[in-house]
């Protein structure tokens, strides 16, 4: 039976005192670096919003957006925000529940990566909107006004569909916080005690609270996996429902939940090297668990191109000449370059991870990751121009590059993103103590269990061999 | 039902683009209005129109012609753009059949102008709302204008008579007599939105195997 030792996902010897401390180190004391970076965020937040305004005073011409290109960045950037946030929930919810044991170190800060992309994709279907000021109309409230939202519509379903899952995601965030933040109140003092006081929900660590707080959390990942699912299906219905030529496909949902958990492990691999290196969380974030990150993330790369693949193979043997037109003319047409970095970056940069060497090498993966997100990000853009540029009527024909005012807020978005990241990762522990605690609890036992086995083998007893030592309950004390 | 809608003739239009000015006229006066019209001789003109003239040049050398092609919104039986409005700003009148925005209603998210297949939604930046042919309802049914007037702007404006407006339900119609007797077709009817508008096909082949 003698199992082949893994690689440790982490050092089962580390004290749980030094787990409390390193988080809590991570949590004090912002440096000059990082006020650099937050003045640079809010720079690139503001710009936005002087962009913002300007659309509003101007009108959408600002932004370039009239017949027939209506959305174009913007739509592009909503999806890719809501993509990120699918990841959070792979490695919370998904791996929860199989019991994939490395998520345990990562996965509070993919988790607040899902709220966070969610709150900032929020705001671009927000954003195009022409009349803005009237964004409430698409909720059902009771009015004399006779205004009563369609149900039909796609957007109807984003409003609703993204609601949800923000509120869902941000409650099991702070769900799955709730043991960290008891051990936070009892570590600090001033104001922090009080604010960890009041968020603990007076935690104290006894036997029906974790017994509740378990089923609670594994209750919410139940509920939140199908929740991420539907989400991105139904922003992929956003196009899919129209019968424009390259988007009325029906395999469009499954290949936006994969693309989106493709993006959202890219970007988990990003902010895993950022903690790993500006928090000193080296001890937390090893290199084996980047191994699995990364193997997962070529895993769904591979999925997303097999679906990219069948897609342009549907549209290529099909009948209908407006789709193999759109087809040929991302391939070789004014978009090209950006339709080739997008094979490039999405299908082939994924092939690095195959070796071992590079998946261990912490700046390339860096590098990997954010080619891997790029591809991501055109893939969307290329969702949208092209079948905008070439729709069914010659006089819609038009090629549009994105003017100032949209990048500004494209740009603008990842500053805001940011700078809510930034804060959290000083608020709130980015590594999720009383699961690494159990996760060194684990291990230890294992190592234990190997041990005796060994043991057992060298003066082997027939009876003996039978009993197993008791491994016990996994730290349930942490608090 | 009632089925209001444009037959055109593309045997006798000639690209004259009095139903695009006289259509511009009417509706930006009208309720549809003001429609802006910015930068009108730059380089780069935008405006909105309900009605627009298409000029295609078809057949290859020296089998060719040139195919004046008028498009406004199809009035589609089963419009597209209806069902995608979040606001209900967007709908198909059981009446007439007409389709129709109301202004008060529409947000501005421009997501019908993404589901018409046939580009024939116009946005107007300036009061930030969609816009679109209206089959001129707010002339058609004018009490105080005489009988033979109540017809859209741009009928009453073409002086080639391409334009003809009727029930394409009434069999009886001129529009449906016309869209019978001459094989009218309808805009992408693989699409399955099945347009009110007709066009009427061309009969004179210059020698050229193509035509509209």
């Amino acid at each position: 039976m003698a199992q082949v030792i893994q690689d440790k996902i982490i050092d089962e010897n580390l004290k749980w005192s030094q787990i409390n401390q390193d988080v809590i180190r991570s949590m004090q004391a912002p440096g000059k670096a990082y006020w650099i970076t937050f003045a640079v965020c809010v720079a690139m937040f503001l710009t936005a919003v002087a962009a913002e305004i300007y659309q509003y005073k101007v009108g959408m011409g600002a932004a370039g957006l009239n017949n027939p290109h209506m959305w174009d960045m913007y739509i592009a950037t909503f999806v890719f925000w809501i993509g990120m946030s699918h990841a959070g929930t792979l490695l919370s919810a998904i791996l929860h529940i199989i019991h994939a044991q490395w998520r345990k170190p990562i996965y509070r800060f993919a988790e607040a990566m899902t709220t966070f992309s969610l709150m900032t994709a929020g705001f671009f279907p927000m954003i195009h909107l022409g009349r803005v000021w009237n964004l409430y109309w698409v909720l059902p409230y009771v009015s004399d006004r006779g205004i009563w939202p369609n149900f039909r519509s796609p957007l109807v379903w984003d409003a609703f569909a993204i609601s949800t899952y923000l509120s869902a995601s941000a409650l099991f965030l702070v769900i799955g916080m709730i043991p960290d933040l008891a051990i936070l109140r009892d570590h600090t003092k001033g104001w922090r005690k009080k604010f960890y006081g009041i968020l603990a929900l007076g935690w104290r660590g006894d036997d029906r609270q974790w017994r509740n707080f378990r089923k609670t959390y594994m209750l919410m990942a139940c509920f939140l996996i199908p929740l991420a699912i539907s989400v991105h299906s139904i922003v992929s219905s956003d196009f899919a429902m129209s019968i424009m030529p390259g988007w009325h496909v029906t395999t469009f949902p499954p290949y936006f939940v994969a693309g989106a958990l493709y993006s959202g492990c890219a970007a988990i691999m990003t902010l895993f090297i950022c903690l790993r290196y500006f928090f000193h969380m080296e001890e937390y974030m090893t290199k084996n668990i980047m191994e699995k990150t990364t193997k997962l993330t070529f895993a769904i790369a591979m999925v997303w191109t097999y679906l990219n693949l069948i897609e342009f193979a549907s549209t290529w043997y099909g009948h209908n000449i407006y789709d193999k037109e759109v087809l040929i003319s991302k391939a070789t047409g004014p978009y090209a370059v950006v339709f080739w970095t997008m094979i490039i970056c999405g299908s082939v940069v994924p092939f690095t991870l195959c070796f071992q060497k590079l998946r261990r090498h912490m700046p390339t993966m860096f590098v990997v990751s954010l080619l891997l997100q790029l591809g991501m990000y055109v893939e969307r853009w290329m969702i949208v121009a092209p079948t905008l540029s070439q729709a069914h009527q010659p006089h819609q024909w038009d090629v549009l590059w994105a003017p100032v005012v949209q990048w500004a807020i494209v740009f603008g978005s990842f500053g805001w993103f940011a700078l809510l990241f930034l804060v959290f990762v000083k608020l709130f522990p980015s590594v999720s103590m009383y699961e690494v605690k159990e996760l060194t609890f684990h291990l230890q036992h294992e190592a234990e269990e190997e041990k005796w086995l060994a043991d057992q083998e060298k003066h082997a007893t027939p009876e003996g061999a039978r009993e197993k030592p008791v491994t016990g309950r996994p730290g349930l004390e942490g608090a | 039902m009632t089925q209001l809608a444009l037959v055109i003739d593309l045997n006798v239009c000639v690209g004259c683009h009095a139903c695009v000015t006289s259509c511009k006229e009417w509706n930006t006066s009208g309720q549809a209005g003001p429609m802006p019209d910015d930068n009108p001789y730059g380089a780069d003109p935008s405006g909105v129109f309900f009605n627009r003239v298409q000029t295609y040049e078809v057949g290859s050398f020296p089998h060719t012609e040139t195919v004046h092609f008028p498009k406004s919104c199809l009035h589609c039986e089963d419009p597209p753009c209806v069902p995608v409005c979040p606001t209900g700003a967007s709908h198909k009148r059981e009446a007439d059949g007409i389709v129709l925005v109301d202004y008060d209603k529409c947000i501005g998210c421009k997501y019908c102008s993404w589901a018409c297949p046939y580009g024939a939604r116009e946005f107007d930046e300036h009061s930030q709302v969609m816009k679109k042919c209206t089959l001129c309802v707010d002339r058609i049914y004018d009490q105080t204008l005489p009988e033979q007037e109540r017809k859209p702007a741009c009928v009453m404006a073409c002086p080639a008579n391409a334009r003809i407006f009727g029930d394409i339900h009434d069999p009886d119609s001129q529009a449906s007599q016309m869209i019978r007797e001459q094989q009218g077709y309808a805009l992408m009817p693989e699409l399955g939105t099945q347009p009110a508008n007709h066009y009427l096909p061309r009969h004179i082949r210059r020698g050229s195997d193509d035509s509209a």
